[in-house]
């Protein structure tokens, strides 16, 4: 199987004055299509920056960022808004819905910009909202919220959903029924998803586990038989 | 510790103030202009008055000038010098004469002074050259310079008095002519004033006044000028009521004074020449009584002397009568002869009795002094008669002897012929005194006539006219005054509602902020801070923001908009080259801090009240949206199914928050109302001129006669005038000033009396004010202009009363007619007539031309003045002359407009950044969804250009208001400008709004390109 997404010494620097921090010092890793992957750190470990490079939102400094077999270190900045548009699904910390809009609405915002989408209504229906369609994120609970979000990111039907600390707003049994979503859509969906956190009780859970530290990459897991959620504790 | 907090609190305070720079700069600047606008607009009228009252004092302006048509000689003027309350005192003279250079006359206007120095009475600003130095110099108004007269040039200057050369040796202006236009009225030339010439007194006082007038006067040195500065005078504002009445206390005094000697000297000038006069009667008469009294003697003798005739001849008769008896006895046949005889004697004797009455009716006067001629002459008449007599009788005794009988036939025949001798010589004395007597009465009747007109003479001895010039006589002045009071109406709303809507902008920007930050209010609230600490800060955030502002906006938009104004309004208008002097009303002040600091304080105190009596936990979460809510549109299902789904976001997103809908839409309105207003009113002063001289007054030129004539003669002129080319249509009507008679103050109006109604809508049109029907001028009342109307309050059939030479008369009022300039009364020769018992005579003819061009007119023009017919001016001239007054509002207006334009700049401007900044996370989150830059620009922008589309719509009907509200007190009592909006105006304030709309847009791609996708990581604040 080749690898859906390749980091080759991903270097990516910031100068503040005179100092210049690497944030991301040389990362190498590879992910493969269909995977569930857990990228785990502590805070400054150089996360948001993986996050945020894969995400299309910021490009290197120096070195190769495959996806798919296209370099997005090289795009320019409209080719990484159709590259988000097309091939990224994000789930964010804090859901990130749209207050104005309804739970079908938010989802749609996302479904009507995309290639490819698949239906609305049934991915809300998926992710168990099927009650909750004509609510406004008011309405809405922390978990219900989060699995909007995840609606939204699936309606995409990207080639990779991004999840930035998905459960850091949620309490312990919310985060793990969203965790097992996660896990039950990549399955469901044969997509790649990719969940960024400080949390390394999780990485049980994941197929492949890559462990930040400094910037750099500290060391890859592949687990042959990643454990249902339900049974990890933290 | 409390130190400490306090230095964190105030470093959070600073931070939101730094973090939201855009909306601090535009809170900060909405409330400047809208400080600065009223602030300035509102100080502009002051500072005009200010700037013109120290113009004057510092040269010198004669706060009372008095002109004397009898002069005032040397005593006149001591008996005044010394009355108290006088400051400086100066004579000279002031005298119409005309300018002649490269043999081209025009009319001018000459002052002098006994010297030229700055500390003078009215001092001229210098602009080239020097003062006069000898009697021969002059300097000139600065417009006869514009018109080519250069210095060093010699200009012929000449009146009925006579003619003098002067070189011109310095160009000036002078504070009594601070108007560029308008030089006042000649009396000589063609009437009007080119200009301004000022000289030196000495050895120029023959110019002034006739030698008449020094006879008349018995003095050797006249003045008719007197120039007084009043003490005091210089601390109050020309422009103001105080000083009116510190002024009239000195002038009552002195005119008083002047009247008082004016009219002793009238007394003595006609009780000398009457004196005379009465002497020449006196003799008259005498003559007269001399005449009478010689003619009665004569007459009386005359008939003595017939009488004695008539005597003798029956004397004669009888002798005869014996004669024949005598001779009859000798033939028979005499006897008939003796009977005609005794008839004639008969009758004789009656005709004596008749004559001798009449003699008695003479002697009852008894003759006096006689001609002494004549009466010799008549007497000796008599004595002959009387010979003629006595030889008669002699005749009688020789008779008795018939021997004689021829003898006596020859000596009665010879009685006879004297008889006729002395009769003859008797009608010749009479004819030659008669002669005389005709000649001596005609002297009489002279010198009778000479009496008369030596009577009338003495009546017409001219009573000496004084008159009084001050402020409110100057031209200039008035005209700056009602400049001046045309701002201040200008002044009174639009400003105000320019900044009801900027602290509206701010107001609501401070409630966003609030409402935006709660959480963080939460947080410190739940960190132990009070209430009042959270509040503060909002506060002096306010305070920062508007406070600062709004002293800022007052400073210089108190030095802006005056001056601007004030150099715009000079430029146009006046030519003095006065320094601005800012006048700022603490009133003023008082008012712009209210507006801005208080009114906006006091409502985010209100919003952060209401907010913060939640508990911190709550304040902590993010407002919840309101629940479940749908906007009316969806239920439009019609509508709502045809919007794209980005267009039902947008929609959501607008009418979600009803108070931020709101306020942004009275906002964007409100500028927009302003906008309207502007170009409304530029078009409602401007249109004035076409609309009242093409569209009411349809004629082109007007006649103007010198004496009124008859309908009769009238129909003559109008049928030799219509056989001319040029000429389409003549009537000629009444055209007469009158007053129009109100509570307070009388209005000055035009009367126009028509003649015939067939042609009348070619010179007129009576339009009803209101329906725009066309009216009758019936018989039964007048047509009154609307302005007229609405300032008496009148309806039609009401009644009013009008003042016509002196005499007022009540008359109804049977129509009110769309009328844009002056007063007028309409009236129909019947009504006239009827009203005033008079016949109608006519003054002026309206004509309308087949063509306007240049060689119709001359032509015509030639034919007036060969025929007499009166003076043509043609009222396309007229209406520029309006136009050119009109012209100075229009720039104030164009400065409303320009503010109002810079206004709704910012405050769209404010409510996209607002927008922006409020949602910056979300548009982060659609930037990370994958929305393209262009979706991203109409996800938010599409919001603005439909807030832009609703508000400006909705500004229109705000503008339509306003303009209607601030055009009728912009108005001046003899103008009505058109009061509906015309199109044009709406067109030009929604494009402007849309087009600020679209321009900000596109600059503030810029801010939602910089927004970082980062942000849709961090929490939501």
């Amino acid at each position: 199987m080749c690898a859906l997404i390749e980091f080759k010494n991903i270097i990516k620097s910031y100068t503040m004055g005179d100092i210049t921090i690497h944030a991301s010092d040389g990362v190498n890793f590879e992910v493969n299509k269909g995977e569930f992957v857990v990228i785990v750190g502590a805070s400054g470990a150089g996360k948001t920056t993986i996050l945020n490079l894969l995400g299309g939102m910021d490009s290197p400094t120096s070195g190769t960022i495959l996806v798919d077999g296209q370099n997005i270190a090289l795009y320019d900045e409209k080719q990484l808004t159709e590259y988000r548009r097309d091939d990224i699904g994000f789930v964010f910390q804090f859901y990130n819905l749209i207050q104005n809009l309804t739970a079908l609405e938010n989802v749609e915002l996302a479904s009507q910009i995309s290639k490819n989408p698949l239906d609305a209504r049934h991915v809300l229906e998926r992710v168990g909202l099927s009650e909750r369609m004509a609510n406004f994120p008011a309405q809405m609970s922390g978990g219900e919220q989060q699995r909007v979000a995840i609606a939204r990111a699936i309606a995409k039907n990207p080639k990779l959903l991004l999840c930035d600390e998905p459960t850091g707003a949620l309490d312990y049994q919310t985060g793990k029924s969203i965790l097992g979503l996660l896990r039950e859509m990549c399955e469901t969906y044969q997509m790649t998803v990719i969940v960024i956190t400080h949390n390394s009780a999780l990485a049980p859970m994941a197929d492949r586990v890559i462990h930040l530290r400094n910037g750099k990459v500290y060391g890859v897991e592949l687990n042959e038989n990643p454990k249902p959620i339900e049974e990890i504790e933290w | 510790m409390v130190k400490q907090k306090k230095s964190m609190y105030w470093r959070n305070l600073w931070k939101s103030i730094f973090a939201s720079k855009a909306r601090f700069l535009s809170i900060f600047s909405i409330v400047f202009l809208g400080a600065a606008f009223f602030a300035g607009l509102r100080n502009t009228p002051g500072t005009m008055t200010k700037t013109m009252d120290a113009y004057l004092d510092k040269h010198n302006y004669s706060d009372l000038t008095y002109i004397a048509s009898l002069g005032f000689s040397q005593d006149d003027i001591a008996a005044i010098k010394d009355i108290e309350g006088i400051d400086k005192i100066e004579y000279g003279y002031q005298f119409d004469a005309l300018k002649k250079t490269h043999d081209q006359l025009e009319g001018v206007k000459v002052y002098t002074s006994q010297t030229f120095d700055t500390k003078m009475i009215n001092h001229p600003d210098l602009i080239e050259g020097r003062f006069p130095k000898q009697s021969d110099e002059c300097v000139i108004d600065n417009e006869l310079a514009k018109s080519g007269t250069k210095i060093g040039q010699k200009i012929d200057i000449s009146n009925k008095q006579g003619e003098k050369s002067f070189t011109v040796v310095g160009i000036i202006n002078d504070v009594r002519y601070i108007a560029k236009t308008n030089r006042g009225t000649n009396s000589l030339g063609d009437g009007t004033n080119s200009g301004f010439i000022e000289i030196l007194n000495t050895d120029n006082a023959f110019l002034a006044m006739p030698d008449e007038l020094y006879d008349l006067r018995d003095e050797g040195v006249l003045y008719n000028q007197i120039s007084i500065t009043v003490k005091g005078a210089k601390k109050e504002n020309v422009f103001t009521q105080a000083y009116d009445d510190f002024i009239e206390t000195l002038n009552t005094k002195v005119k008083s004074t002047l009247s008082l000697r004016m009219s002793n000297l009238y007394e003595k000038l006609t009780r000398d020449a009457q004196k005379k006069l009465d002497d020449a009667k006196k003799e008259y008469d005498k003559g007269y009584k001399t005449y009478t009294e010689s003619k009665n003697t004569f007459d009386s003798k005359i008939l003595e002397a017939k009488i004695q005739l008539i005597n003798a001849k029956i004397t004669l008769a009888d002798k005869e009568m014996e004669y024949i008896k005598a001779q009859s006895m000798a033939s028979s046949q005499a006897q008939d002869m003796l009977d005609t005889m005794k008839k004639t004697s008969d009758e004789l004797k009656k005709n004596l009795e008749d004559l001798k009455k009449q003699l008695e009716g003479y002697q009852e006067n008894p003759p006096e002094k006689i001609p002494h001629e004549v009466i010799d002459e008549v007497n000796k008449t008599i004595k002959e008669i009387q010979d003629v007599q006595t030889s008669l009788k002699t005749a009688t005794s020789s008779i008795d002897g018939m021997f004689q009988l021829n003898e006596a036939s020859i000596q009665i025949q010879k009685a006879k012929l004297q008889i006729q001798q002395n009769e003859n010589k008797l009608a010749l004395e009479e004819l030659k005194t008669n002669q005389q007597l005709t000649q001596a009465k005609d002297k009489l009747d002279k010198a009778h006539s000479q009496i008369s007109e030596a009577q009338d003479k003495v009546n017409e001895i001219p009573k000496g006219k004084l008159y009084t010039l001050t402020n409110h006589q100057n031209a200039g002045l008035v005209n700056y005054e009602s400049n001046k009071d045309s701002i201040s109406s200008i002044a009174d709303i639009f400003p105000l509602m320019f900044f009801l809507v900027s602290a509206l902008v701010s107001l609501t920007t401070m409630t966003r902020m609030v409402e935006e930050q709660r959480s963080q209010s939460g947080t410190l609230r739940a960190l132990g801070y009070s209430k009042w600490d959270v509040i503060k800060q909002y506060i002096v955030y306010v305070i920062f923001a508007t406070f600062f502002a709004c002293a800022l906006g007052i400073v210089l938009g108190t030095q802006f908009f005056p001056r601007i104004i004030y150099y715009l309004y000079n430029l146009m208008l006046f030519q003095v080259d006065a320094k601005t002097l800012i006048y700022s009303s603490q009133a003023v002040a008082f008012q712009t801090f209210f507006i801005s600091v208080f009114v906006t304080m006091a409502a985010t105190l209100f919003v952060c009240m209401s907010e913060l009596n939640l508990m911190p936990a709550v304040l902590m979460r993010p407002k919840a949206p309101k629940l479940g809510k749908r906007i009316v549109l969806e239920r439009i299902t019609f509508i709502w199914k045809r919007l794209s789904f980005n267009q039902k976001v947008t929609m959501r997103n607008i009418f979600r928050y009803k108070k931020r809908f709101f306020m942004s839409i009275i906002g964007i309105a409100g500028c927009t109302a302003l906008i309207i207003t502007g170009f409304g009113v530029k078009h409602s002063v401007s249109a004035v001129v076409d609309k009242q001289y093409h569209d009411v007054l349809k004629y082109d030129a007007l006649v103007r006669l010198d004496d009124s004539i008859s309908t009769s003669e009238a129909k003559k002129y109008q049928k030799n005038l219509l056989q001319r080319d040029a000429v389409n249509n003549v009537e000629y009507v009444l055209n007469q000033s009158i007053d129009i008679l109100k509570n307070k103050e009388d209005l000055y109006g035009t009367l126009v009396v028509y003649q015939s109604m067939e042609n009348i809508s070619n010179f007129v049109n009576f339009k009803d004010y209101k329906t725009g029907k066309k009216l009758v001028l019936d018989d039964d009342g007048v047509i009154l202009s609307a302005k007229t109307a609405e300032l008496l309050d009148v309806e039609v059939n009401d009644t009013m009363d009008i003042e016509l030479s002196g005499t007022k008369y009540n008359v109804k009022i049977s129509g009110i007619m769309e009328n844009y300039f002056m007063n007028y009364v309409y009236m129909s020769q019947n009504l006239y007539e009827s009203v005033t018992a008079q016949d109608l005579k006519v003054n002026n003819a309206f004509l309308t031309m087949k063509k306007m061009d240049q060689s119709y007119k001359t032509s015509l023009e030639k034919y007036m003045k060969e025929k007499n017919y009166g003076n043509l001016s043609y009222i396309n001239n007229i209406g520029e002359e309006f136009d050119n007054q009109v012209q100075s509002v229009d720039l104030v207006i164009i400065i409303l407009i320009v503010c109002a334009g810079a206004l709704n700049f910012i405050v769209l401007y404010n409510l996209t950044n607002i927008n922006i900044q409020e949602r910056k996370s979300e548009i982060a989150t659609i930037k990370v969804l994958g929305f393209r830059r262009k979706e991203v620009y109409d996800y938010i922008f599409r919001e603005n250009v439909i807030l832009s589309i609703i508000g400006s719509l909705l500004g229109t009907v705000f503008g339509y208001l306003l303009h209607r509200f601030i055009i009728r007190t912009v108005e001046l009592d003899v103008t009505m400008f058109v009061r509906s909006l015309n199109f044009t105006s709406y067109i030009f304030a929604i494009i402007i709004t849309l087009g600020f709309t679209l321009f900000i847009d596109f600059v503030m791609r810029r801010v939602l390109n910089r927004v970082n996708m980062v942000e849709s990581l961090k929490s939501i604040e």
